[in-house]
């Protein structure tokens, strides 16, 4: 009987091993659907870290521009207020015929009461052929006004002495020029003026490049006609980008003075996505089973991050130096692979599963007692390093208004905190899941380099972001005593907030 | 002369492959349509030893395919290409029957009579689809002990590890599936005698 059961068996295998069917083309049609979806799952999940490292980016860049412009405009608030809240200018031009080009330097005078001379004129010509003005009116006074970012010239004219003209013209800025005239640019519109129900009035605005200046002809000037802010004259505008740049480099002049005199201390509180992979070399073992390319194959990198806190020392205008503390993750996944059983350091036999970072020894509890050569198969493998670093760098920075720009290079000292190695067996009808706390074959400290560049933009005295990108890569290798020599190497961008002590 | 000149094919069919092979690997969709027309036949016959009938086997098949072009890296050179096809449609097909609901067939094998029959004797009667029909009768839990054991050259000590049972349950299933196996070529040659 027993040898007529074995018979089956050979029948069975006989007649049926080398057998061929042929399948149905809808087969591969599904196999190729699969492929196409597998190909888009996996662009997907290759540019998925570079999509939020870029929205982060942008959101960064975004939130800096808007705080670095308000705190901006803050600034030219306190200080023009500083300097010129509510100053009065005299207008001895309106004394002189008003069809003439006519200039006259001002006399500002402060909130202290001192008068004091500026090299500011104010250029105006008025044609006022109306009902309203006749030629010869002249304003009582004209008063310079900035509140903020809100800057206006209001012409008072003498409600006693013509009724109908206007009690209030407001203008907007950069009527106060500094250069002389030059370009005349005549511009016709009347969107230029809001508040005037005289549409039938013609009105007319003559700017000039630079500087500019306004002109009303034929025009009735009525209370409370304005030139509103946003509907300055396009000529206009490159010149108050002047003014307020000029303004803005004294501004920058005086936040590099400051900045000179700010602590030469700061520290940084940073993260970093970093990119991560590695440069494994083959160690010179004639008895290896496994190579740098066969592992390099079966691994992925999966997101890695550094975070932690640097300080920084100014030793002078543009060098320094910094520290701190750091912490990295790696994580690194491995494709399914049959692990094969054999001794361990102790003797025990076990299976083991090598990697990049060194190799693992595990017993499953269904496997308990496995032969030398016995074999599992184990699903995807996760195995995740963390080291702590302490980096130090030389620093070369540059000053440009309120972005800060350097070059850093150093080394690190990293020292391992965490090996883990994580696996799924084959357990019959459940998958069997196993952890190696420690992974052998790692050195406890290796050192590696790094260079970056850093940018930073000044939010105020004591804050600025930092956006840096950094290269690290190892000087030594990770390994001792195993497969191959793995050195890490790794591209974050930095993104973190200087605060100054 | 013969020898040198098989040799050469030998080496060039190898030559061959493995540039098929790198090429599949770059994701060109036309080689790994070629690949696929090359083994599918052989893997299909693989698949429908696991599989209980045609449907679930190119299943099992889609998905093994799928698996060979996303290791295809992993592939070292080393052993038969066919030999590590077929390997992953195995794993496949056992994953698949993990997923699938096991449906414990209760068979009375005491009814079972015992021929005496001759291996030739019963090639030369029955079909080769009629075993393969045979086999894919037997109940999942039978049928992949035997698959195993027989087609895979498994020992009952691993088919246990692999499926998560006891070396004796491994023996006890591939026991009972020859039993019913036997039993079913004897009825299949009593039907065609009575023809």
């Amino acid at each position: 009987m027993d040898e007529n059961l074995h018979d089956i068996e050979d029948i069975f295998y006989s007649a049926l091993n080398d057998n061929e069917e042929t399948p149905s083309p809808e087969t591969w049609n599904k196999v190729d659907r699969r492929l196409d979806k597998e190909t888009v799952i996996s662009i997907k999940k290759k540019y998925a870290v570079v999509k939020r490292i870029a929205i982060l980016l942008l959101l960064l860049l975004g939130i800096s521009i808007y705080e670095g412009e308000r705190i901006s405009n803050n600034n030219l608030a306190k200080n023009n207020n500083s300097n010129s809240v509510d100053q009065k200018i005299s207008v001895p031009v309106f004394n002189k015929p008003l069809n003439k080009i006519t200039e006259t330097t001002a006399g500002i005078k402060a909130k202290s009461g001192k008068k004091k001379t500026v090299n500011k004129r104010i250029i105006m010509q008025t044609y006022s052929g109306s009902a309203g003005q006749k030629p010869g009116n002249k304003p009582d006074e004209i008063t310079y006004r900035e509140d903020g970012s809100n800057k206006k010239y209001i012409i008072q004219y003498s409600q006693s002495k013509n009724k109908n003209s206007a009690g209030k013209v407001r203008l907007t800025s950069a009527t106060v020029v500094n250069s002389e005239i030059r370009n005349e640019t005549p511009v016709e519109d009347s969107r230029y003026f809001k508040g005037n129900k005289n549409a039938m009035e013609r009105r007319q605005v003559l700017s000039l490049n630079c500087p500019p200046y306004l002109l009303f002809e034929d025009m009735m000037l009525h209370a409370k006609d304005s030139i509103d802010i946003k509907y300055s004259l396009p000529e206009l505008l490159p010149y108050k980008t002047n003014v307020l740049n000029s303004r803005n480099s004294s501004i920058a002049k005086n936040r590099m003075k400051d900045a000179e005199k700010l602590s030469r201390f700061s520290i940084t509180p940073f993260f970093s996505p970093d990119i991560a992979w590695y440069n494994l070399q083959d160690e010179n073992n004639n008895n290896q089973s496994t190579s740098a390319v066969d592992i390099e194959s079966k691994e992925k990198h999966e997101f890695s991050s550094t975070y932690g806190l640097t300080a920084d020392y100014k030793i002078n205008k543009h060098w320094g130096l910094q520290s701190g503390i750091t912490l990295s993750n790696t994580n690194i996944v491995t494709d399914p692979e049959i692990i094969y059983a054999q001794p361990d350091n102790t003797g025990n036999i076990k299976y083991r599963i090598n990697t990049s970072s060194g190799y693992g020894y595990i017993l499953p509890s269904f496997s308990a007692n496995p032969a030398t050569g016995d074999s599992l198969y184990a699903f995807i493998s996760t195995h995740s390093l963390q080291y702590i670093g302490i980096p130090v760098s030389a620093t070369y920075s540059i000053i440009k208004n309120k972005f800060l720009f350097g070059l850093r290079t150093g080394v690190s000292a990293n020292y391992l905190t965490k090996a883990k190695l994580e696996t799924t067996v084959e357990k019959g009808f459940d998958n069997s899941v196993e952890t190696v706390n420690k992974i052998q074959g790692l050195k406890k400290i290796y050192f590696s380099g790094l260079a970056g560049v850093d940018v930073n933009f000044q939010l105020n005295k004591k804050i600025s972001v930092v956006f840096a990108p950094t290269f690290r890569f190892a000087l030594n290798s990770i390994i001792k005593n195993a497969l191959v020599n793995s050195y890490p190497m790794t591209f974050g961008s930095v993104v973190g907030l200087k605060i100054g002590l | 002369m013969d020898s040198v000149t098989i040799n050469r094919n030998s080496t060039e069919l190898l030559e061959h492959l493995r540039q098929l092979i790198q090429s599949c690997i770059g994701g060109n969709r036309f080689s790994q349509n070629r690949l696929y027309d090359q083994f599918a036949p052989k893997m299909l016959s693989v698949c429908m030893r696991y599989g209980k009938n045609r449907e679930e086997a190119e299943e099992i098949m889609q998905e093994g395919f799928v698996q060979v072009f996303k290791s295809l890296h992993n592939f070292k050179y080393v052993g038969s290409f066919e030999g590590w096809i077929r390997k992953i449609m195995m794993y496949c097909a056992i994953q698949h029957y993990r997923a699938n609901p096991k449906m414990y067939l209760v068979v009375d094998i005491e009814n079972v009579t015992e021929q005496q029959i001759c291996k030739e004797d019963i090639l030369s009667r029955l079909q080769k689809k009629e075993l393969l029909e045979m086999v894919q009768a037997l109940s999942p839990a039978y049928r992949i002990v035997f698959d195993l054991y027989v087609f895979e050259g498994m020992k009952h000590r691993e088919i246990a590890q692999l499926l998560g049972i006891s070396e004796g349950t491994s023996k006890s299933n591939f026991f009972d599936a020859k039993k019913i196996l036997q039993k079913a070529i004897a009825n299949r040659l009593k039907v065609a005698e009575n023809y």
